[in-house]
């Protein structure tokens, strides 16, 4: 029972806040809260999509709130950045954050993790580069081969 | 590799003058193009076929180099399926309670043993762990600490769900975060399943001279709701411990005497996680988490 409870709840989560999001808009009603609710949920998505949906949500709140509800506001922005692998534009986010809370430590941690993953992925990106250059000067030193050889 | 690109060469100056002579031995087109053309393949051609050699044995190289560079995940991976788990179960814990009442005090007090003065507001949720062993059994505790402000309350209702134990916390020394004990409590019984267990947590007890709430009326509202209790204090670190400690105690008694069904969805407890789940369970930093909770 509690399994199928679950089940649904998963799936009824969503559109719980999108309902109330979409409601509040329609009737020209759209509190900050609302909308920001429905931008965390949508970042928390596994789809791009919802995530770039959820970013804009959020880069709309940004000059709307007030100092508290910016610094949320800027770590979702980070946190979003970070899951679409734009990692530029989040460490700008939470760089920002910081520069008005230096010693929060929620900021810093993301900031450590978005910055080693841009290390990682900056190696494995250098790796792939660099394996298809070397991977297309050896095919043409093939073709070039098998040409030599033909003839 | 040398060797091969020796070979390579010596292979190809044959083969090289083979067709050159072939070529320019070759009846019925005019000598003059053969010669040329001969010259020019000759020229061009050996310099690149033995970089062919050496560019094709550099592409074998890096093809292993490849292997090593994203190997590693499935190597970890499997290394963590077969190395034994150093604890037995994995419990997972929510801490709740008003805005500026310790909860992440409390629980880096627990996991850091330290105090963290002046921290700010929690954004959405933290998270923290730590494992302790109860009756000799290594129990790792995965912690979810939320936001205590009134505009996150939505978001951190995610997080109840699953818990199997919940520390419900507030300010000795502010009655209005007692007060609303009443509708936190309301909030864990509604989200979490009923074998939740749930400890309320007097916090900021070192403040004994700014006492507002009695510890005899806290532990009867305690006693009425059938939760756990303990006052403790984040600074000096009194009773922190033992707050995480009863609340598992509770758990695997619970689990002992088998009214906590492990294979329920919701339980909270996992027991001896395999290595897919666990590896899932055990990454912490929540921008890290994939798939949509909501």
């Amino acid at each position: 029972m509690s399994q199928i409870m679950s089940g649904l709840g998963r799936r009824k989560k969503k559109p719980r806040f999108e309902k109330k999001y979409l409601a509040e808009q329609s009737a020209g009603s759209l509190s900050k809260s609302t909308q920001f609710e429905y931008a965390w949920c949508l970042i928390r998505s596994k789809y791009t999509a919802d995530i770039q949906k959820g970013a804009l949500l959020l880069e709309d709140l940004l000059p709307k709130g007030n100092k508290d509800e910016q610094r949320d506001y800027l770590f979702y922005l980070a946190v979003a950045h970070y899951r679409l692998k734009e990692y530029e534009k989040a460490l700008k986010y939470v760089r920002t954050l910081l520069s008005k809370e230096p010693k929060n430590t929620q900021a810093l941690e993301l900031e450590k993790i978005i910055d080693k993953k841009m290390q990682k992925e900056g190696l494995v990106g250098m790796a792939i580069v660099g394996g298809m250059a070397l991977g297309v000067a050896g095919l043409a030193g093939l073709i070039g081969l098998a040409i030599s050889k033909s003839k | 590799m040398l060797r091969k690109i020796k070979r390579c060469i010596s292979d190809l100056a044959p083969i090289e003058e083979a067709t050159a002579k072939q070529r320019l031995s070759g009846a019925g087109e005019p000598h003059l193009h053969f010669t040329t053309s001969a010259r020019y393949h000759r020229t061009r051609s050996a310099p690149q076929s033995t970089d062919a050699c050496l560019l094709s044995g550099r592409a074998l190289i890096s093809a292993e180099i490849w292997w090593f560079l994203f190997s590693p995940p499935p190597l970890i991976s499997t290394i963590m399926a077969t190395a034994p788990y150093n604890y037995s179960y994995i419990f997972k814990y929510i801490i709740i309670g008003d805005m500026g009442v310790g909860k992440s005090c409390l629980l880096h007090q627990f996991t850091e043993k330290k105090f963290m003065a002046d921290c700010p507001h929690t954004i959405g949720v933290e998270f923290g762990t730590r494992i302790i062993e109860v009756s000799g059994q290594k129990i790792k505790l995965q912690i979810w600490d939320t936001a205590g402000q009134e505009r996150f309350r939505a978001v951190t209702r995610s997080y109840y769900r699953g818990a199997a134990g919940a520390l419900m916390v507030y300010d000795i020394t502010r009655r209005s975060t007692y007060n609303h004990l009443s509708s936190w409590l309301t909030d864990a019984r509604n989200l979490t399943n009923p074998n939740t267990v749930i400890i309320l947590i007097g916090n900021k007890a070192d403040l004994e001279a700014q006492r507002d709430v009695t510890y005899e009326e806290a532990k009867q509202f305690a006693e009425e709701n059938g939760l756990l209790f303990l006052e403790a204090s984040a600074k000096t670190g009194e009773n922190v411990e033992d707050a995480f400690l009863e609340a598992a105690k509770k758990i695997y008694q619970n689990i002992q005497d088998g009214s906590l069904d492990l294979n329920a969805a919701e339980s909270g407890v996992q027991h001896k996680p395999s290595a897919p789940q666990g590896g899932r369970l055990t990454s912490e930093p929540q921008p890290q988490r994939e798939g949509c909770g909501c």
